[in-house]
């Protein structure tokens, strides 16, 4: 980010950007910046905290204003507190999935398709739900029907020249678009359920105990094992967050990739 | 909560201490109150419209989002799986400001507001953006924008 505001101040224009890595804004040595002591993926602090996110930006757009730098100044504030910091929210929310409804649980190993889309079943209404409350999805960047995807994974598996949802596209883009929208879809869903679950958690029970966490490992092995090198490297943390790989005692390589 | 700190200590040691770009000069550039100034959005969240091509491993291309975007039609396609996505499945300010930067310009403290806004994938060399961002200066020039808010993820 911080090579960006060179490229475009060289140019003659002026610019002002939140750093979420103050270590690498150091070294940069950006025109202007903000260091926000904020979650990565959240750069303007919390979601729907509009009055903070507008004083988070008054603050850093107000640094344009300074007649000389380079310039990094430290946003004094942390955001709104997170739900996992305020006990009791967490009451009710234990797993998105439970199949007290008197179906059975179908198992992941023996019918990998059927209990991938029983639990995907299983979420629908609360992405239903989150889709009222958002008023948005994240879903549909692949425009290729969910549940398609999902058969596509659970074939990738068992046959990598499976046929591709995306034809139009290469296989290790066919392969983050199916876990991408799976993601989107789950998290959604997840974040709607009563209990207002954080994001870690979220995550952790998505990567460690759903049924797609469990098919996640098993693609991230496939790919690992392919002979696509661009599956291979997607293997080191494209598919599976560094944290979670940490928590599965899986070593990444910090030097795969930019991010 | 997906904070640097929480990875494992290896992994942050050698984040932090990862090599950046080095620039010998550093081009700063003034100009008029932020109330005269027209601002552009330019995020590397690898933020597009819906519909548009999604970004690809070590792409330094970029994607226009128009000014006039409607919240619903904001997607990502960020190869990172190392960052919080559901701040942004909620709300798309969290990482792209545009209805909040609209607020201020009509609170005056901002001039105005870019007809377009620009998207890349931050998870990629900068030097293949480079070009990319040559093209975005002339089509901001062309838009009279003065001043850019650079919005990471």
């Amino acid at each position: 980010m911080g090579a960006l505001a060179h490229y475009l101040e060289r140019e003659g224009i002026a610019t002002t950007g939140i750093s979420l890595v103050r270590a690498h804004t150091e070294k940069i040595q950006p025109p202007r910046a903000l260091w926000c002591p904020f979650e990565l993926g959240r750069p303007f602090g919390a979601p729907n905290e509009p009055e903070f996110q507008t004083r988070v930006i008054k603050t850093v757009l107000s640094l344009l204003e300074r007649e000389t730098g380079p310039v990094l100044e430290d946003f004094p504030e942390e955001p709104p507190s997170a739900p996992e910091e305020n006990p009791g929210d967490m009451e009710g929310w234990t797993c998105p999935v439970n199949f007290g409804d008197g179906s059975a649980e179908i198992d992941v190993d023996t019918d990998p398709g059927s209990a991938l889309a029983q639990e995907v079943d299983q979420l629908r209404s609360w992405y239903d739900l989150a889709l009222k409350k958002n008023k948005r999805t994240t879903l549909g960047i692949s425009e290729v029907p969910l549940v398609e995807l999902s058969k596509y994974l659970v074939s990738f598996l068992e046959d990598q020249d499976t046929p591709l949802p995306r034809p139009d596209l290469p296989v290790h883009q066919n392969v983050k678009l199916a876990v991408d929208e799976h993601r989107a879809f789950y998290y959604e869903a997840s974040a709607a359920k009563p209990g207002n679950p954080s994001d870690t958690e979220i995550a952790d029970w998505y990567y460690e105990d759903s049924v797609l966490g469990q098919l996640l490992v098993k693609l991230n092995s496939v790919c690992a094992g392919s002979d696509d090198p661009i599956l291979v490297k997607m293997s080191d943390r494209r598919i599976i967050p560094v944290r979670q790989r940490h928590l599965k005692g899986q070593k990444v390589n910090v030097l795969a990739h930019n991010d | 909560m997906v904070r640097i700190d929480e990875w494992p200590e290896e992994f942050q040691d050698a984040y932090m201490k990862r090599e950046m770009p080095k620039f010998d000069e550093h081009p700063y550039v003034t100009g008029k109150p932020l109330s005269q100034r027209r601002l552009a959005l330019v995020t590397t969240a690898g933020l597009h419209r819906r519909g548009d091509r999604p970004f690809t491993e070590q792409s330094g291309d970029f994607r226009i989002i128009p000014s006039d975007i409607k919240d619903n039609d904001i997607v990502m396609s960020h190869v990172s799986t190392n960052f919080d996505r559901i701040g942004f499945m909620q709300d798309a300010d969290v990482a792209f400001p545009l209805n909040r930067v609209k607020e201020l310009a009509v609170d005056g403290l901002v001039g105005s507001i870019a007809d377009l806004h620009f998207s890349f994938m931050g998870a990629t060399a900068p030097e293949k953006m480079e070009p990319n961002v040559r093209e975005i200066i002339a089509t901001m020039k062309a838009d009279k924008v003065d001043a850019v808010l650079l919005c990471p993820v």
